[in-house]
């Protein structure tokens, strides 16, 4: 799926803001940079775009903290408020490409054959979420992540594929792997406010375990360390045909990696004699290092590196990254901008930034998206 | 050698190139050392706008990174263009200023490379909707009619080779110093001789105002010359894809794919609008300079695909500035 269009209402920092996210040749961008000072919008475009979707996406995330009262744009009055509360409103023109559609419709009809899924010409829908949300027929609200409505007006069910395919994966319902490679979602990279508590997860505590793989506990996948460790036993596993290339996880992500950072290296998951419980292992200029002890920008590469991969390879997708230049070097950045629409198939990024050398990148793309000047004339 | 400086880019390189902030050479040299050299080294680019304010740009950067420098060739022969960057260099060099390389495209202009039939075809197909036939139908016609403007520039650029020595800045005090110098014996200042100047400056001037009445340039012989190698060029051809200004066959391709297929006025729907270009030049350049915006990272992205498949010569040339920039100790 991929974002043509956003129309933003009393959102936070935004009055009222349209963003197009296709060039002048109605292309959609595979990566749209939003720049401007502090304070325009870059951020509340993001979270909008969440809030809109997560609900109907079955996207869970702690980042973007659930629509509140504040978050509703109010103008200035005198006297208090105005007499008719703003309400926010999120429209966005999404389309579902030509590869995604019938893998959608596979995956409905393996993990929930009942819910039916209407025509959409051109795979297009403009989906469109309201705070506060709506009353129900009883009087009591319906839940704030409730999309309030879709062109064409029952085209809800097309969001619900990668939530079925995932679940429907881990429920063994789903039996054509290659279908969860194939159906878009959303994923959100906060600016960076938790690098460390985000990246090594439990593997602090773990650390007071005992050594031997038997007397541990199960591997926290929700930290970037266990990812890494799951990744690279799946490429490592025993399997009666071999892995292909294009799913050797741990491979892609060390190509992609040493790209970016070169001349760093990530090495892969290792159990060195003096770490028996094992640890993601990066490589500079001789000297070898696990995780917690590399650079908080190599953490953040492999961390978008890693999320972008588990629990299946997101392709088809909008990205959202919140100000990646926080731990990164101008390099890095240029470097990851290029690598970003290689990373995955088809995805969509939306990248917001004050970073000059993100600026200038964008800018000779046409990808760039000035939200405001620092003095507006 | 290099002074601590508060150099305000990242990178361990400087490239110098002409164009725009965000024009072709940017565009392209920002992804393709990206790619190819990644962080090693690290390599910031520096759009300059002209040939001549490169060296302004060299000047003010050059002492404080080493500069990689690629300058449009225009209509000078090969030989011409490297001699004329090796003079340049030693002059840069001598005024501190550390060179890893200072060349020029082995095409006329970065545009050039674009014309190639695997970048412009697959990106004005999908941008006009049209077939490859309608693309080649469309340079069968307008080839033949900017030879006239080819060969004019070409012959404008000999004239100006030609009258470039008697600029009076090199010739007026050579081997003349009207400068003081300084004896460390005497802990003084020497004023320099004013009559000995004087001879000398009366004695330039002679030569120079003679020099300046030798100077000939058959303009019109160079025009007619490439006016008749030029003037059957057709699509098949290469000579005007190296030779030609480049720039001017892509512009006036757009203005013939966009006033034949017409223009997106409205993205979104999709809608497309036949474009008018009987019009001024200044007109005419701000109605293209939004269509040249769209096209043009589409361009640079085709060429970079492409370019493993091109011809050696092309690709001969590019490996060379990567091994040049590789292999130089920073």
């Amino acid at each position: 799926m991929k974002l043509r269009k956003v129309h933003i209402e009393n959102f936070r920092a935004i009055k009222e803001t349209e963003i197009s996210f296709a060039d002048a040749l109605g292309t959609i961008r595979p990566v749209t940079v939003l720049s401007g000072p502090n304070g325009t919008g870059k951020t509340s475009v993001l979270f909008a775009i969440v809030q809109a979707l997560r609900g109907v996406m079955g996207y869970r995330t702690s980042d973007v903290p659930e629509p509140e009262e504040l978050d509703i744009h109010r103008p200035l009055s005198i006297g208090g408020l105005s007499p008719t509360p703003p309400s926010i409103s999120v429209s966005l023109d999404i389309e579902f490409g030509e590869e995604e559609r019938p893998a959608i419709r596979k995956v409905m009809a393996e993990t929930n054959p009942e819910e039916r899924l209407p025509n959409i010409p051109n795979g297009k829908v403009r989906a469109i979420w309201k705070y506060p949300p709506e009353r129900k027929a009883d009087g009591t609200l319906k839940p704030a992540w409730y999309l309030n409505r879709t062109q064409p007006g029952d085209a809800v069910p097309w969001f619900h594929g990668r939530k079925n395919a995932i679940n429907g994966w881990t429920s063994r319902k789903l039996r054509d792997r290659s279908l969860l490679d194939k159906v878009g979602g959303i994923f959100l990279f906060p600016q960076d406010r938790s690098l460390r508590s985000r990246v090594m997860g439990e593997r602090l505590a773990q650390d007071e375990e005992p050594a031997t793989s038997s007397e541990r506990k199960g591997r926290d996948l929700s930290s970037l360390w266990g990812v890494l460790e799951y990744l690279s036993n799946y490429s490592r596993s025993e399997r009666t045909e071999p892995l292909k290339p294009e799913e050797n996880w741990e491979e892609r992500i060390r190509e992609s990696f040493n790209h970016i950072c070169a001349p760093k290296e990530y090495l892969g998951f290792m159990y060195r004699s003096d770490d028996p419980l094992g640890a993601p292992y990066f490589k500079d200029d001789g000297r070898t290092y696990p995780l917690h002890m590399a650079a908080s920008g190599e953490q953040v590469i492999i961390e978008y590196l890693a999320r972008l991969t588990y629990p299946s390879p997101m392709n088809h997708s909008i990205i959202l990254i919140d100000e990646p230049e926080i731990h990164l070097h101008p390099g890095w950045i240029r470097q990851l901008y290029l690598a970003l629409p290689k990373i995955g198939i088809d995805n969509q990024y939306i990248v917001t930034t004050h970073s000059t050398e993100l600026y200038a990148a964008a800018a000779r793309d046409q990808a760039l998206i000035e939200m405001g000047q620092l003095i507006e004339k | 050698m290099l002074y601590p400086s508060a150099y305000p880019r990242p990178g361990q390189v400087a490239l110098l190139c002409e164009g725009d902030l965000i024009g072709y050479e940017a565009t392209f040299f920002q992804k393709w050392t990206g790619t190819e050299l990644g962080n090693e080294p690290l390599v910031d680019i520096w759009p300059c706008g002209t040939a001549t304010s490169i060296r302004g740009i060299s000047d003010a950067i050059g002492r404080s990174r080493p500069i990689f420098v690629v300058e449009d060739r225009d209509f000078r022969t090969p030989d011409e263009s490297r001699d004329d960057c090796t003079n340049i260099r030693k002059d840069r060099e001598r005024r501190d200023v550390r060179v890893i390389s200072w060349c020029s495209w082995n095409r006329s202009e970065i545009e050039n490379y674009l014309l190639k039939p695997d970048v412009v075809v697959p990106v004005f197909r999908t941008a006009f909707e049209c077939s490859e036939d309608d693309i080649i139908k469309t340079f069968n016609e307008i080839l033949p009619a900017l030879v006239v403007f080819q060969a004019s520039q070409y012959a404008l650029g000999r004239a100006r080779r030609a009258w470039e020595p008697t600029d009076p800045a090199g010739a007026l005090f050579n081997g003349i110093r009207p400068r003081p110098e300084w004896n460390d014996a005497k802990t003084v200042i020497v004023a320099p001789d004013h009559d000995a100047f004087r001879g000398g400056l009366e004695k330039n001037s002679q030569a120079w105002v003679k020099k300046t009445h030798e100077t000939q340039c058959d303009v019109i012989a160079e025009f007619d010359a490439k006016y008749q190698l030029w003037r059957n060029c057709q699509w098949k051809d290469d000579v005007w894809r190296i030779d030609w200004a480049g720039k001017e066959v892509l512009q006036w391709l757009r203005i013939a794919m966009t006033s034949r297929f017409g223009w997106p006025v409205d993205p979104e729907s999709g809608k497309r609008e036949i474009l008018k270009w009987t019009i001024n030049r200044e007109k005419r350049d701000a109605q293209d300079r939004p269509i040249e915006a769209a096209l043009r990272p589409r361009m640079i992205n085709q060429f970079l695909e492409a370019m493993p498949n091109l011809t050696k010569e092309i690709r001969d040339e590019f490996d060379g500035m990567k091994t040049v920039i590789r292999s130089y100790q920073i």
